[in-house]
């Protein structure tokens, strides 16, 4: 038999899925508890033909961007100044462990003391994100050559030409898979703290008054619309980190 | 200008490697340091070239636009091909490039290994980068640490003939234990184990 490529491999194997999902429905045949695939994307369709869907989505992105960009600089800078200074890795250590255990529902309950809730997402982001890049950060930086810094050191490399001949190649592949998760986490987490926080506008907005209203077809459509959201951007941020692998090549 | 070294100790731990070492390498002239391994030849490059801090004495004479030095290992960025490596030490001149190609190709290099990177080079290969990297980088001192070890009679023969026109008139300490070595470079020499 002839092998099958990947990408329709993949597409039968969401489509399982889908079938799966279907006949649940079908059996269960009370949409208030599970909506059947047709029915949430006839929902969605209904849905991004309004303004308020795009609004709502825009206001949701810019805010989980926003904390995950936050914390992808932070976690970077941090690791590096960890990097350099063993007491700053010391210091930071027990507050990131501390940051990657407590649960979400504790940090956005804190936060919504601090903050106002139209900020809680960012926050959010931020807290959930900063300590999966630092960490990753470091370890890349714990994978460059020390040879190949004295060799550098030696033939006295400009900071540009050190950072992608030597450390960016040694470094990138751990920081990439840091960033790779991490945008996934700070959709999950994001949404979450908006359920709790109820912010205007947002989406987790809607996912609460779905769940108020035991709109179960609309819950799965913006928990569908998020799936989307999510994935592309990390396929944007894939795109992005392929591109930065290439400025290796001298 | 001479490399002067002065009552130079280096140990590690309880374990010393120079103690007290004296020498005058002369300004644009190959010394051959040969000796038994462990006597202390790559301590001393590692001293001159900065990476390590003495327990004492001094060094004068290292240029203040730094050295050209090849390692006892390659030390080359492994997804780099091998113009890249070159190109990433050597500062953009007009004929860098064409400079790079004709080293490149007068120590064998050429064809497909232009286009791979140097992780998929042999042993052999990648020592002849590392050869091209320091001679052509443009500094009045060159250290050289075995740097034709590994290399078969042919291919030492063409290294050595790339390689003597770009040490004459610099001053290079050529760590090795074959004494081809010092004859091949018309090289002063300095045996660091007394024997």
């Amino acid at each position: 038999m002839k092998k099958l490529s990947p990408g329709l491999r993949a597409a039968l194997a969401a489509a399982f899925w889908l079938a799966v999902w279907q006949l649940l429905a079908t059996a269960v045949g009370q949409p208030i508890l599970l909506a059947s695939p047709a029915a949430t994307l006839a929902r969605l369709w209904a849905l991004v033909r309004t303004a308020d869907f795009w609004r709502s989505l825009l206001f949701t992105l810019g805010h989980i961007l926003s904390g995950f960009a936050l914390a992808a600089l932070a976690g970077m800078a941090l690791a590096m100044l960890a990097g350099r200074f063993a007491l700053v890795s010391e210091l930071l250590s027990p507050l990131l462990a501390a940051m990657r255990s407590v649960p979400v529902a504790s940090f956005v309950i804190a936060a919504l003391i601090w903050v106002p809730s139209r900020r809680l997402s960012v926050l959010i982001a931020f807290v959930i994100v900063l300590p999966v890049v630092y960490a990753g950060t470091l370890d890349g930086i714990r994978q460059i050559d020390p040879r190949l810094r004295e060799m550098a050191r030696v033939f006295r490399m400009g900071r540009w030409n050190r950072l992608r001949a030597v450390d960016l190649p040694a470094a990138l592949p751990s920081v990439a898979s840091a960033l790779s998760v991490s945008i996934g986490l700070a959709w999950k987490s994001g949404v979450a703290a908006e359920v709790i926080g109820i912010p205007g506008g947002s989406i987790g907005e809607k996912l609460y008054r779905a769940k108020v209203y035991l709109a179960t077809p609309d819950l799965f459509a913006w928990t569908l619309a998020i799936v989307f959201a999510s994935a592309a951007c990390a396929k944007l941020l894939r795109a992005g980190l392929k591109k930065l692998a290439e400025i290796e090549k001298i | 200008m001479d490399l002067t070294i002065q009552n130079l100790r280096k140990a590690y731990g309880g374990h010393v490697v120079l103690d007290g070492f004296s020498h005058v390498f002369p300004d644009g002239r190959v010394t051959a340091v040969e000796g038994r391994s462990g006597c202390g030849k790559t301590t001393l490059l590692r001293l001159i070239a900065g990476l390590e801090k003495p327990d004492g004495g001094t060094i004068s004479g290292v240029p203040e636009g730094g050295l050209a030095m090849m390692f006892q290992e390659d030390r080359l960025p492994p997804q780099l091909t091998a113009a890249g490596c070159l190109r990433a030490v050597l500062k953009r001149t007009p004929d860098r490039d064409a400079r790079i190609d004709a080293a490149l190709r007068e120590l064998g290099l050429s064809g497909d290994a232009l286009t791979q990177p140097v992780s998929a080079f042999s042993g052999g290969m990648r020592r002849r980068v590392a050869l091209a990297r320091a001679l052509l980088f443009p500094s009045p001192l060159v250290l050289l640490d075995e740097p034709f070890k590994g290399l078969d009679a042919a291919t030492r023969d063409s290294a050595v003939a790339f390689a003597r026109p770009l040490l004459a008139g610099r001053t290079a300490l050529l760590v090795t234990h074959d004494p081809a070595d010092a004859a091949a470079f018309d090289a002063l020499r300095l045996r660091m184990d007394g024997e």
